[in-house]
């Protein structure tokens, strides 16, 4: 319920920003040195041991940019919720019959709140009033991974008790995180600018090993999101 | 990149300058501790200029050029310097910011413009390359500007754990490329150092570690290099003192260690009655004194102090530079104190330079500090599990509570001990060290570096007791101790070390840097540690021909002849080294003979064991080869290539440590001569331990060995941003492990002798990696440095596991018998006027011959079974049968890592940067700085629900600390305020060192992701989330405050 509360307000943002831009569209990405503001989403793609873990999720932030000669400088919040972990649907084979189970009642959900500035360069070349480019960031991540009401596959005394369940303890950190990537960036004003990213994400976190459920240690977390990010500049 | 350009109009006295300088020769030693400058100087058409003059500004060393218009400066110590270039008739350049690094070449080249008017010079800022083309390993330099740019990280060590390569052990220490901490060696002012000594930072001119190949000139290391240059000091006085101080604060995960759940009794009720007046008012009968008091360990600042102070001295060419540094802070919770004992080191040096081509230095440092001694086997003395109270030994020897395995174990019963109790005493560590440095330039292109020191190191023990006490008093309900019990548990040592280091330096041709030298060190080393409790009694030591108190006096020699060759752009290092060690120390044939049912079975006895079978061990030669090579690919990037053995040393533990136990601890030394008196020849008679326990060093040791391999790019791909790639394979062969036993085979004994366990040379570890370093050179406000490590480092088994000597029934007949006397003087009686010595009493001659037979068909057997006898070198009718042993690679439990990333940030704005604000510049001299580690935990080894045996990995840990500074100038002092925020974003993450395994289960970590306690297990006791000091890594976050002056 509050992504979706996000998400109208961030379309209520775009079509405020849109309207109130009562310039031609121009294909000029603003020269000299601008700031602006902006809002940024993105949807993230688990990948790799990851993936084992979460199908992935929608990211919004908001970022401050800055714009010198050609090159962007972005520092972006974000914050996105990943639910419904894979775990809360897979079985584990308890050794001692040798038979699948289920935890009914398990959820697992991981959040992030992030931090962090990306430098993007166009490439010498545009495809129309596309303009091509490429990024590099880093930031810091909090990330909160949080999985509940498991059975406990370590009973020794048969038959399983599927009543029996716990939740392994939180696990909390911030760490750093790298991200390249590129896109392409349209103008549809002089001081608005609109990027399609796509962007290949590393977070140097660590995820516990599960493996009653096959599911190994995830370290480094890495993602792949792709994403619009929209950017009103003030001239200075 | 263009340089900057500054053009000055001043009047010189070229010609003056230039007779004057030709005259000049070079000096100083291009060794350890120096760099090189060379290059070429050429006209405004690139035609080379020969007869020019170079001269380092400031200073009466230079060069003139060559025909080919080439130059170099030789033996030029570490530091930022001005060069000037002059020749009659141009215009002559002056290059400021020349960075000169120990062991390297700055390349400085010249283009000298006709001279339009007369005096007139250029100055132009040097660019320093980007790229080093004379690195052919992994080298990182880092100077005293890039050091003071990190205050972040307090000391050298700290700096070089954000390097790749650079990772930490089980016990939290430093160790490189896969290797052991002990495999790192350490130069200070190019004085080799048996053990890493941190230096005050603000002392520090350079600090270079090399975690890859090593050049000949540096020996016993197989890890690594580290040299630290100290400051010699200039014309100008300068000084830098440090002040910090951290407020109150509990500085450790979970509750307070005064929360009741610390002190549950069997029934789950707290020991702590605050409530209960009859017990928070009890008062000692005997003291006066009240038994339980309430001591808060949180409400203590901790402070440090550090100073750096450089500059001239009262005659010309005379120059110091010395540091000191204090700290003292909360001793921790539940202390024996509140707070930390004293702890200084100081560092100093005295440079002079009474003529150009000579250069005299001295130089040191003395470090002490002060400890309390626990009179008991495990620290507190107490051991309390669910099932109940477990003694161990004495108890209640020293204030304190212990708390391990999750907080399942509560050792509280000395907490109400009063302040500084410790019956075990206190000891006193000094570590000195003197050099005395002579540097001569034979010639301009010949010098010879001559070094003389002396290291010292000492223990030494106060107010330890006379005798051993079992138990103490305690309150009204026989818990919480009111005066604790004695035993005795301490080590005295004294180790020093002389040495004298030539090292002569000979630019043979422009394309050839000749080294050679030598390193002679002579060791007088002893230990000694005696404990006595109740269940133990021993003494352990390391001392030279059986006498306690005396040192072992082994030599060290090594030599070394390499040549840099410089070809174009192709650098080619070549060397070889020889090492050499005497033992310096008589050993038994073997210490086995101490587990025999009879002879020599104990202290006293062995002491007398005949002189024939005290032997001296062979010493031990090593040549390493060593070749690196590196080549431009581009003009942005190099290659380098290395290949070289390394070989070192075993630990002097290894090598000449004794172990005797007593039977019983109880038992106090045996009174042979009825004196009634324990005399000198009867002191530690009784330790006579017939068990598997003893440990003794072996006589038999040779090198460990290390072969490596790397290959490295480096790419300056933009601007001033360096990509480094380097992989590397070490294969380390005869490593030094435990594990292995040597047995006497006794003819008096049906069953199997006991043994003594022996360190040998059976392990071998393989460490491969791929290392990345991502740099951007410091410009403007913003530079940064990214490390990564990906590296596998495993180990095996491979050698000698068991040893068993047979003698002959000749050996049988010279050594062997069953029984003594203290009738040492043979008058018939044992009394007063005997020595106190056990005498051997011959056998019987029908006993003797029953013996003999026995150890005869023994050997008889062994051989008709097939076994592979050998004879002991030297010894008549002595043999020895040994097995083998070798097992399949697993990871190095207590070293791999197989992931690390290090992080380093700067932040620098400039003066007068930003808007003002009420004449303010709130943005201006701000400086910020971060430093961001993170590491993959140890491997570990578990058994699945399956039954298999499977290699995990410990959870990884990070960590991320910021310090932000604030400068302002007032007068000739640079005042600067700073804040340091240690664990910025607070993780709380689990230790992922050595401990790992008794903080979880391993197999309910690896399946169910638990970090606590089974879910299974109802524990009484369970203080998950309570006793998190024990088992987490990384205080809470923390900040701290300072103040520094510069000047």
């Amino acid at each position: 319920m509050y992504l979706r509360y996000q998400v109208r307000s961030i379309a209520a943002f775009m079509i405020l920003l849109c309207i109130t831009a009562s310039q031609a569209l121009s294909q000029e990405v603003p020269s000299g040195t601008q700031w602006g503001l902006g809002l940024s989403s993105q949807y993230d793609i688990p990948l790799y041991t990851f993936y084992d873990r979460f199908d992935g999720g929608a990211n919004i932030g908001l970022k401050v940019s800055f714009v010198k000669n050609t090159t962007t400088y972005d520092i972006t919040y974000f914050t996105s919720n990943f639910s419904n972990g894979k775990i809360e649907k897979t079985k584990f084979q308890w050794v001692f019959d040798g038979n699948y189970y289920s935890s009914p009642k398990a959820s697992s959900d991981i959040s992030f709140h992030g931090l962090t500035a990306t430098l993007q360069k166009p490439f010498h070349f545009s495809i129309g009033p596309l303009l091509p480019f490429w990024s590099v960031g880093s930031g810091f991540i909090y990330y909160k991974h949080e999985i509940r009401n498991l059975v406990f596959p370590g009973q020794s005394v048969p038959p399983l008790d599927q009543n029996f369940i716990y939740s392994p303890d939180d696990e909390t950190r911030t760490s750093f995180s790298i991200n390249f990537g590129g896109g392409l960036a349209y103008n549809p004003a002089p001081q608005l600018k609109l990027a399609l990213n796509f962007r290949y994400n590393i977070i140097f976190g660590y995820l516990r090993p599960m493996e009653a459920w096959f599911l190994e240690k995830v370290t480094p977390m890495q993602l792949f999101g792709i994403g619009l990010d929209l950017t009103y500049y003030f001239n200075k | 990149m263009a340089p900057k350009f500054k053009t000055l109009g001043k009047i010189g006295i070229l010609l003056a300058i230039s007779l004057a300088i030709t005259f000049i020769p070079n000096h100083f030693a291009y060794g350890t501790v120096t760099g090189k400058i060379a290059g070429k100087i050429v006209d405004d058409s690139g035609n080379p200029l020969p007869g020019a003059n170079v001269i380092i500004v400031g200073t009466q060393r230079g060069s003139a050029t060559n025909a080919d218009g080439k130059y170099f400066v030789l033996g030029v110590s570490p530091g930022q310097y001005s060069v000037k270039a002059l020749m009659m008739g141009y215009e002559s350049v002056i290059k400021t910011n020349v960075l000169v690094q120990s062991g390297r070449t700055t390349s400085l080249n010249f283009a000298l413009q006709p001279a339009v008017i007369k005096g007139k010079e250029i100055v132009v800022t040097a660019q320093r390359p980007i790229i080093e083309v004379d690195r052919t390993s992994t080298e990182h330099i880092m100077n005293s500007n890039e050091i003071k740019q990190t205050p972040i990280i307090g000391s050298v060590s700290g700096l070089v754990r954000y390097l790749p390569g650079v990772g930490l052990d089980t016990g939290n220490r430093m160790v490189i490329r896969g290797g052991d901490y002990q495999d790192i060696n350490m130069y200070y002012d190019g004085i080799p150092m048996d053990s890493y000594q941190d230096i005050n930072i603000f002392s520090v001119e350079e600090a270079s570690i090399t975690t890859g190949g090593i050049d000949a000139e540096y020996g016993n290391a197989q890890g690594g290099i580290i040299n630290v240059i100290t400051k010699e000091g200039g014309n100008k006085l300068h000084g830098t003192v440090e002040y910090s101080v951290a407020p109150p604060r509990q500085r450790h995960w979970g509750a307070n260690y005064w929360d009741d759940a610390y002190h549950l009794d069997n029934d789950g009720n707290s020991r702590l009655r605050w409530n209960d007046p009859a017990w928070a008012n009890e008062v000692d009968s005997l003291t006066g004194r009240k038994v339980h008091e309430k001591i808060d360990y949180t409400d203590m600042w901790s402070q440090s102090i550090k100073v750096g102070l450089s500059g001239p001295l009262f005659l010309k060419h005379l120059y110091f530079s010395l540091g000191t540094q204090f700290s003292q802070g909360p001793a921790g919770p539940m202390n024996v104190v509140r707070y930390t004992l004293p702890y200084t080191h100081n560092n100093w040096k005295v440079t002079y330079k009474p003529f150009p081509n000579l250069t005299v230095k001295t130089g040191g440092f003395y470090s002490w500090n002060r400890g309390y001694n626990s009179g008991s086997n495990v620290g507190t003395g107490v051991r309390f599990t669910t099932a109940g109270l477990e003694a161990q030994d004495i108890e209640g020897t020293i204030r304190g509570m212990r708390i391990g395995g999750a907080g399942r174990y509560t050792d509280d019963r000395n907490i109400f001990l009063p302040i500084g109790y410790a019956t075990g005493g206190t000891h006193t560590s000094v570590n000195d060290m003197f050099y005395l440095s002579l540097t001569h330039m034979i010639t301009p292109s010949t010098y010879y570096d001559l070094k003389i020191y002396r290291f010292e190191y000492t223990l030494e023990n106060q107010g330890i007791p006379d005798t051993v006490i079992a138990n103490g008093r305690t309150d009204n309900e026989n818990w919480y101790y009111v005066e604790g019990g004695k035993g005795i548990n301490y080590t005295n040592a004294n180790k020093k070390k002389m040495g004298i280091k030539l090292d002569i330096s000979s630019q043979i041709t422009q394309s050839h840097l000749l080294k050679a030298g030598f390193d002679l060190q002579r060791y007088d080393s002893w230990q000694t540690s005696i404990r006595h409790f109740t269940t133990i009694r021993e003494m352990s030591r390391i001392a030279g021909d059986y006498t306690t108190g005396k040192g072992v006096k082994p030599t060290k020699f090594a030599a070394y002849l390499s040549d840099k060759m410089e070809f174009g752009g192709l650098v080619v290092n070549i060397g070889g080294r020889y090492d050499y060690y005497d033992w310096g120390s008589k050993f038994p044939v073997t210490y086995a003979l101490s587990k025999l049912s009879r002879p020599y079975n104990s202290y006293t006895r062995f002491r007398d064991l005949p002189k024939e079978l005290w032997m001296n061990p062979k010493p031990l030669h090593a040549f390493s080869p060593r070749l690196g090579l590196s080549h431009p690919i581009s003009e942005k990037a190099t290659i380098h290539f290395f290949y070289g053995h390394v070989y070192q040393l075993p630990s002097f533990r290894d090598m000449y440590y004794e172990e005797w136990y007593a039977k019983n601890a109880k038992n106090t030394d045996k009174d042979v001569n009825k004196n009634g008196v324990v005399d000198e020849t009867e002191v530690f008679n009784r330790l006579n331990d017939s068990s598997n326990r003893s440990h003794f060093g072996n006589p038999t040791l040779e090198y460990e060995k290390t072969t490596s391999f790397e290959m490295g790019v480096d790419w300056n791909f933009y601007q001033d941003y360096i990509l480094t790639m380097t992989t590397y394979y070490k294969s380390a062969q005869n490593q030094v492990k435990g594990g292995s036993v040597h047995q006497f085979w006794d003819p008096n004994r049906t069953a199997t002798a006991p043994y003594i366990h022996i360190q040998n040379n059976t392990q071998y570890e393989d460490a491969k990696g791929f290392e990345l370093l991502l740099k951007k050179r410091f410009s403007k406000i913003f530079s940064f440095q990214v490390s990564f490590n990906l590296g596998w480092a495993t180990e095996g088994w491979s050698g000698e596991r068991q040893r068993t000597y047979i003698p002959d029934g000749n050996f049988v007949k010279k050594y062997y018998f069953e029984k003594y006397t203290g009738d040492s003087n043979g008058d018939g009686h044992i009394d007063g006027l005997d020595s106190g010595a056990e005498v051997p009493v011959p056998l019987k001659e029908s006993l003797l011959t029953k013996r003999m037979l026995a150890a005869d068909n023994y050997l008889q057997q062994l051989k008709d079974q097939g076994a592979f006898i050998k004879n002991v070198d030297g010894v008549d009718g002595l043999y020895y049968v040994s097995t083998h042993y070798s097992s399949v690679g697993h990871p190095r439990d207590n070293i791999e890592r197989r992931t690390s990333f290090g992080l380093l940030l700067y932040f620098d704005l400039p003066q007068n940067f930003g808007p003002e604000i009420f004449g303010f510049k709130p943005f201006a001299d701000f400086h910020a700085n971060m430093a961001y580690r993170y590491q993959e935990g140890l491997p570990f080894q578990y058994t699945s629900m399956n039954g298999k045996a499977l290699w995990r990995s410990a959870p990884l840990s990070s960590t991320t600390n910021l310090r932000i500074e604030k400068s302002f100038h007032l007068g000739g002092l640079t005042n600067t305020f700073f804040v340091t925020i240690s664990n910025l974003f607070n993780n709380k993450q689990i230790n992922n060192n050595s401990g790992f395994e008794s903080i979880v289960s391993l197999r309910d970590y690896v399946s169910y992701g638990l970090e606590g306690y089974s879910p299974l297990y109802d524990y009484k006791f369970d203080y998950r989330g309570k006793t998190d000091g024990s088992i987490y890594l990384y205080a809470p976050r923390a900040f701290s405050f300072g103040l520094r002056l510069s000047f």
